[in-house]
């Protein structure tokens, strides 16, 4: 085993990575077949502005990340529910009021520049033993909850108003689903960063999709394409001791630029 | 036996009624027509009475149990719904949608097994399309995704079948075949049908009851309204030609729009 290996902080970065690899595509597969991936963008954007909240009151910064974002969620959820906003409306006006109000919490403070861009860029190597456990409850919830209501979930993402006369309630699991995301998003932000996590989120369910018809197939697929991304990116970062964030989604990129290329899926 | 009964039921969105004061009683081994124009309010019909809509006023009650409430009886009727483009790359193939159908009998992590399959390929056997099993959905014709919807449909075992325009945007071939097919269903398996459509006449040989929709206008009853030109004329606000050839009536009428 090479000495970096041994050390503390790498094994975690190593664990963290492989955790958030596996998180992040799983939410992403359903985010992607139901065409609504630019919620992670708008979430992880509105989380950045509960870190910066939490930077400025002196309080933890994940907690009102985690409450901005659970909050935004149901306002997107409840505009899209009552018809009266599209999802990427209500995303997008969210989205550029979080990075105003991030950008007065931190002008407001004057204080924590560097701890509030770990949050934007992500920073693994300050991965703590309680952020590994948080990660790997949270994946085990979200695993029960997919394998649970696996039926309703696909069956809403192909047809609601036909999944809604069956007796699913569409409404409710929308709203679960968009929570789901949001943890998984808000819990990666230390990580990969809220810059990046979308990358993640995105990157290895669209390359998925280009390769099955499938859709288990391709949930398998987005989570063994982000497991790659993420621990291959993270260990390359460390190797050449630059930005971990980028090198996982650069890597993301690179398979999802793949299965592109070789998908045999064409449009129409 | 009474399976679907429409009270006194008004419709419409945001407090706006399209449809007032609409009853009619749908019966074992009937065949209706829903029949207007765009914008008559048969799409807010169907949703009213699988239970996705409320109606402004009456009730609609199925298998006597009212659908506002949950109503687990509303799960009893098959429906086909109305034609959307799905996304031709959706990773879902014949099979996967056709095994929906058994979802409400399976509880929480249980999924579809060997048995479920088995019958669903019977079912797509049944139809004539069992080669299309590993299809991927989104690349199959209209004809043969309202086919593979059919089949989802029949798969939950419906006590009554709703179709929502289930012709439309399907080339006249295979529309022909979709509606033998359905006349299949109709009267191998005992099912009534409620069939919603802008033209009539390729269901005219099956239609024993029919509900005229028109703006602010309705009329529900036995098959013969479809050939009475004084209730045309009320609820179309025109003149509408009925033609016999070859000892079979066509009805002919252009299509219209509320200006």
């Amino acid at each position: 085993m090479p000495e970096i290996l041994k050390l503390g902080i790498i094994q975690r970065a190593l664990f963290a990575s492989l955790l958030v690899g596996l998180l992040l595509p799983l939410s992403g597969s359903f985010a992607v077949v139901r065409k609504s991936a630019f919620l992670g963008a708008g979430v992880a954007h509105i989380a950045f502005s509960g870190v910066a909240f939490g930077l400025m009151i002196s309080s933890p910064p994940i907690l009102w990340a985690f409450i901005f974002s659970v909050l935004a969620s149901v306002l997107i959820w409840h505009g899209g529910k009552s018809k009266r906003m599209d999802y990427d409306l209500s995303i997008g006006i969210l989205f550029s009021l979080a990075m105003a109000l991030g950008i007065l919490f931190l002008g407001i403070s004057k204080k924590y520049g560097s701890e509030a861009l770990g949050y934007l860029f992500g920073n693994i190597l300050t991965t703590t033993k309680g952020d590994l456990y948080t990660l790997g409850f949270l994946l085990f919830l979200l695993l029960l909850f997919y394998l649970a209501f696996y039926k309703e979930l696909f069956f809403m993402s192909f047809n609601e108003e036909l999944a809604e006369a069956s007796g699913i309630n569409v409404s409710l699991f929308s709203l679960l689903l968009l929570l789901s995301m949001t943890l998984s998003v808000v819990a990666s932000l230390k990580a990969v960063g809220a810059l990046l996590v979308f990358g993640l989120l995105v990157m290895p369910a669209a390359a998925a999709y280009q390769l099955t018809y499938d859709f288990k197939k391709m949930i398998a697929l987005s989570l063994l394409f982000g497991l790659i991304s993420s621990v291959g990116g993270i260990a390359f970062s460390i190797f050449i001791d630059v930005p971990s964030g980028a090198t996982v989604v650069i890597l993301a990129f690179v398979i999802f630029l793949l299965a592109f290329l070789f998908s045999r899926k064409k449009s129409g | 036996m009474k399976i679907i009964e429409v009270k006194d039921v008004s419709l419409g969105y945001n407090g706006k009624a399209v449809v007032e004061g609409l009853s009619f009683d749908v019966e074992e081994k009937d065949f209706w027509a829903i029949v207007g124009p765009n914008g008559t309010g048969k799409t807010t019909l169907i949703k009213a009475i699988l239970g996705l809509i409320k109606p402004l006023k009456g009730r609609i009650l199925v298998f006597g149990c009212p659908v506002q409430r949950v109503c687990k009886h509303r799960k009893m009727i098959g429906y086909v719904p109305q034609m959307e483009k799905f996304d031709p790359n959706f990773p879902a193939r014949v099979m996967d949608v056709v095994l929906t159908g058994s979802y409400n009998k399976l509880g929480a992590f249980k999924m579809p097994g060997k048995k479920e399959r088995e019958r669903a390929l019977e079912l797509l056997r049944w139809l004539g399309m069992e080669e299309l099993a590993d299809h991927p959905i989104g690349k199959l014709s209209g004809g043969q995704q309202r086919k593979a919807l059919l089949a989802r449909a029949l798969f939950a075992e419906p006590r009554a079948l709703i179709l929502d325009e289930p012709t439309s945007g399907v080339d006249i071939v295979s529309q022909e075949k979709l509606i033998e097919l359905i006349e299949k269903v109709y009267r191998e398996k005992g099912l009534p049908v409620l069939f919603v459509t802008h033209n009539v006449n390729p269901i005219l040989h099956l239609i024993t009851n029919a509900v005229l929709l028109g703006f602010g206008r309705h009329a529900a009853g036995n098959r013969e309204i479809l050939f009475d030109k004084k209730i045309l004329r009320e609820i179309y606000g025109k003149e509408i030609e009925i033609v016999s050839r070859e000892g079979k009536k066509y009805i002919i009428t252009g299509d219209y729009h509320h200006a």
